[in-house]
């Protein structure tokens, strides 16, 4: 190609498409009006050009920016502006279809974690101080983006569900008495008590139901039962998706972006892979993932190494916000508890990245390169809304013996994956007759409409009506192994009397957990929970093989000898 | 979790065992944090690995079952419980043990002595297969020639074809080895730290080499792996071995510090010491892992073929034993790790260049000299006539 200044000189391929045209000075689409514009070395005219679409967009759909506060996406929000803004000449043209449609940011304020000591000494707890929502507020107004903010502990708001109005808390219950349980070596199996919240004498919709106040204890007293760190930071995980996901519904959006680094997404592929949680690898650390309905969830930064946004934030001069996450140092009691998973895992990839820096890059990569399971998102894990594999608490049976010498261990042979409690209490149903209308695996109801209720499910005992509904059964293995450090002496047992229940109960789980509790039993709304007919059948839903198996029990042979 | 204080007011036991609640405990167990007592560990440990066998089906009744023993800590406890198991439960096996002696002086002929031991104290026949018999090199002589560093690389190949080897001599339906669940779970992080897909789809089956669904037609050896201590703890094997005052050799390698997989190595140790169950939560992700890369169809897995050379199962042309053979034996050390073809051509280059015949060393200085030294260099594995001496079946 020659290089002359004096005049433009013409590519190839603007060669062969004046070859190629045959009406030229006339718009190519039309082919009678004069051509004005010469785009990709075809001609149009204006009319043409308005309804030819320069970037491949069926319908664009509104975009929900998760903004910590920290680098990384504080970079996410600028570099969507980037990317977003049209060249002028297509800007004024009104009927250019963009890319995206509405950008909104949402912040979720950890201020309440962070520094106990003031708050406490405090007494407006509504106070702005260490309040992380109004510096979000100015950086998304600084773009026009709409802002949305919600507190961490704004989890136990009955809002902040599906059904916009989900008025239950869990508390959950161990199946066996708390002796026994220390002793067994197995995770215990918890039931769990849907309780509804009191009912508000007003009937107005905005009226707040409980304090904030009343909101952070409810917080602190579930990460106070926490006996690790690692157990702390993953629950509260759990919950900050699950606000995500819920501001992304409010505001019609989407898709929810995150500002997920490579480093973070590398950091994340290991830690989940050590908490257990390999079957929903693939959903959280994916560029795009279909998981959740109607929301997709994209992580377009995650090509880009932390140091790099670092310093794309700083070159830039993008202001970030200090500290915006939640400290949980405070509630560690012993020094031994300092370690978490998630931090031996950053610095171990850090570390190995130092020596060998391909890591993250080659970790991303394998990642990358898995299928997501095959999980439909109604039968989801109740605690972090991921997918559910069958026979956990199975396998994890098989593998751990809990039974002395000449002891019969008949969780191994029953092949329970239900409330074994149910079983040898109550007498076995034919078929799935209970109320829940089947089996866990039976096809849901439609999505539930608002209700209030509040149901305290105690473990089915053969005195006491049945309302405990299950909980471990329901789970995913990571949760199932995340919740053996729950503290067990802040659950009550089984066996307790309901006084007893009321009194040595000392932490609720969030409201969203109830919704999909009840959900998962078939009940489309708490109101239809509450009202099932509670004498004749236990709440928990029964699986048809196993109930079978225990009316042929007697006839069964056990087999223990090894030929196929 | 706490163990149990006291507990029953008829049996004022300082601290009793959490299973049996009969006998006073006097160890912790590293799985679940209970507190025991021997019999009860015994009891747990020997039922698990039973249920393992049996869960998995591992074996048929009147298979020929070769132990890979090394003298280590594994692979005597391994020895030891399925002799027990078998007895007990009547799987009705026929037991060897199978040992590879790779040539690390110091090391493992100090281990082998063990494996001896072994056979003599559980009354199992021994075969022991060499390196040097097998290959003419002994690790001893390939860390002279290529140095520290992908010295393991070597030895594993190797090991891996040794062992079928000797099964094939000892005609065996199944080896047995002794990798334990800490292994189990390292490999998998190993595997997604490097990238390396295939391997991360294998790693967590508890049978490997199952070729029964492959219809390809390729020649095989049909013995089948497996792998009974997946779900056991290495502390656990160690506490085990210990109780029962079990003979076993315990130093490292020693030929091995800079392996890359001792930095997955010493964070899983740190994992274990945040969370007990975080190996078994390793292998339970490894496994769901290993699904979805299955489940992947853009992920190539190879597809299998025979070693023109040996006839051994390989993806290439040449099995990995045989290029790695070739590399040492022409003074290429670095032939069958990294960029094989480009190190071929490098030397092609260099044979063009000088005239020569033996091409000009590559890595360490001594290379070039090593391969006219060695008087007995076996390039065709598959002709065990060859061997001037037959291993023979040491038998008790």
């Amino acid at each position: 190609m020659s290089c002359s200044v004096e005049e433009p000189t013409m590519t190839i391929a603007e060669k062969r498409a004046k070859d190629r045209a045959v009406h030229v000075g006339f718009c190519c689409k039309c082919k009678h009006a004069k051509s004005t514009i010469t785009v990709r070395y075809a001609e149009y005219c204006e009319t043409a050009l308005r309804n030819a679409r320069p970037y491949r967009v069926i319908t664009p759909e509104n975009v929900m920016l998760a903004f910590s506060g920290g680098p990384s996406s504080r970079a996410l929000i600028h570099l969507f502006d980037v990317f977003h803004s049209l060249p002028p000449e297509v800007a004024t043209n009104k009927k250019q279809p963009k890319i995206y449609n509405d950008i909104h940011v949402c912040h979720i304020d950890e201020s309440c974690l962070l520094e106990p000591a003031q708050d406490r000494e405090q007494q407006d707890i509504t106070s702005s101080s260490g309040s992380t929502m109004e510096q979000a507020r100015s950086i998304a107004a600084g773009y026009g983006y709409s802002f949305h903010g919600v507190a961490i502990e704004d989890i136990y708001d009955p809002e902040w569900t599906d059904s916009r109005c989900f008025e239950a808390v869990v508390t959950l219950i161990t199946s066996l008495p708390k002796d026994q349980l220390t002793t067994s070596g197995q995770a215990p199996e918890l039931l769990s008590r849907i309780i509804p919240t009191p009912a508000s004498s007003t009937s107005e919709e905005d009226a707040p139901k409980l304090s904030r106040q009343e909101k952070i204890n409810k917080l602190k007293a579930l990460l106070g039962a926490c006996t690790t760190l690692t157990a702390k930071e993953t629950v509260l995980q759990h919950f900050r998706s699950s606000l995500l996901i819920q501001l992304a519904k409010r505001g019609q959006c989407t898709i929810l972006a995150l500002g997920d680094s490579a480093t973070r997404v590398a950091i994340q592929i290991i830690e989940l892979t050590s908490i257990g949680r390999g079957y929903s690898l693939p959903h959280e650390t994916s560029l795009l993932s279909n998981w959740v309905q109607d929301c997709k969830v994209i992580r377009p930064l995650k090509d880009c190494l932390v140091k790099e946004l670092d310093s794309f934030c700083g070159l830039n001069g993008l202001e970030l916000i200090e500290r915006h996450n939640a400290q949980l140092d405070w509630t560690i009691k012993t020094k031994a508890d300092i370690k978490s998973i998630r931090r031996l895992t950053d610095d171990f990839i850090t570390g190995l990245d130092k020596e060998f820096p391909s890591t993250v890059a080659t970790v991303c990569r394998t990642a990358a390169k898995l299928t997501p399971p095959e999980a439909t998102y109604d039968q989801k894990c109740p605690l972090c809304l991921g997918p559910v594999q069958a026979g956990v608490q199975e396998w994890k049976r098989r593998i751990t013996v809990t039974t002395a010498p000449g002891e019969v261990d008949t969780t191994i042979t029953a092949n329970t994956s239900n409330n074994t409690e149910t079983e040898t209490k109550d007498s076995p149903d034919g078929c799935c007759s209970s109320d829940a209308g089947g089996c866990c695996t039976s096809s849901q109801r439609p999505p539930c409409t608002s209700h209030q209720t509040t149901i305290t499910t105690t473990t089915t005992t053969t005195t006491s009506p049945s309302t405990s509904t299950p909980f471990s059964s329901l789970l995913c293995y990571g949760c199932l192994t995340n919740l053996r450090d729950l503290d067990l002496k802040f659950m009550a047992s089984q066996e307790d009397s309901s006084d007893e229940l009321m009194s040595s109960t000392s932490f609720e789980l969030p409201p969203y957990v109830a919704e999909t509790i009840v959900h998962r039993m078939g009940f489309a709304s708490l109101d239809e929970f509450e009202h099932r007919s509670v004498a004749a059948a236990p709440a928990t839903a029964v699986d048809p093989q196993e109930s079978l198996r225990t009316q042929i029990q007697e006839f069964l042979i056990p087999s223990d000898d090894e030929d196929e | 979790m706490p163990g149990a204080t006291d507990a029953k007011p008829t049996k004022p036991l300082k601290n009793p065992c959490n299973l049996c609640q009969s006998v006073r405990a006097i160890l912790k167990r590293p799985k679940t944090g209970q507190q025991l007592c021997k019999e009860c560990f015994f009891h747990v440990f020997e039922t698990e690995i039973h249920n393992t066998i049996v869960d998995n089906k591992l074996f048929n009744k009147g298979d020929r079952v070769a132990i890979g023993a090394s003298g280590g800590k594994d692979s005597t406890v391994l020895a030891y419980v399925m002799k027990l198991l078998n007895d007990r439960y009547s799987y009705g096996l026929d037991l060897v043990l199978l040992s590879i002696d790779e040539g690390i002086t110091g090391y493992r002929d100090d281990s082998l002595e063990t494996v001896k031991r072994n056979r003599d104290q559980y009354q199992i026949p021994l075969l022991i297969v060499s390196y040097k018999d097998l290959y003419g090199w002994s690790m001893d002589d390939i860390v002279k020639e290529i140095g520290r560093k992908n010295n393991c690389t070597f030895c594993g190949v190797f090991r891996r074809q040794a062992l079928d080897r000797g099964a094939i001599m000892l005609n065996v339906d199944h080896i047995v080895t002794g990798h334990n669940a800490d292994d189990i779970a390292e490999t998998v992080l190993m595997n997604i730290l490097r990238g390396d897909l295939p391997r991360l789809q294998r790693c967590t089956s508890i049978i490997t080499n199952d070729t029964s669904e492959d219809s390809s037609g390729i020649e095989t050896s049909k013995i089948l792996r497996s792998k009974p201590f997946k779900y056991t703890y290495e502390k656990e094997i160690v506490m085990y071995a210990y109780f029962k005052k079990l003979d076993y050799f315990s130093t490292e390698c020693i030929y091995s510090p800079n392996a890359y997989r001792g930095h997955a190595r010493v964070f899983l140790k740190d994992l274990e010491a945040v969370r007990r169950t975080a190996i078994v939560d390793i292998i339970h992700s490894g496994e769901a892992l290993s699904a979805s890369v299955q489940a992947n169809e853009s992920t190539k897995l190879p597809t299998m073929a025979n070693c023109t050379r040996c006839g051994y199962i390989s993806s290439n042309e040449l099995c990995k034993a045989c290029l790695l053979l070739e590399g040492l034996n022409k003074g290429l050390p670095q032939l069958g790790i990294g960029h094989t073809t480009k190190i071929r051509r490098m030397a092609e280059a260099a044979n063009l260049a000088s005239g020569l015949s033996s091409p000009a060393s590559l890595s360490s200085s001594a290379a070039s000299g090593a391969a006219e030294e060695n008087i007995k260099v076996v390039t065709h594995i598959k002709d065990l006539g060859q061997l001037e001496t037959m291993p023979s079946l040491d038998s008790v």
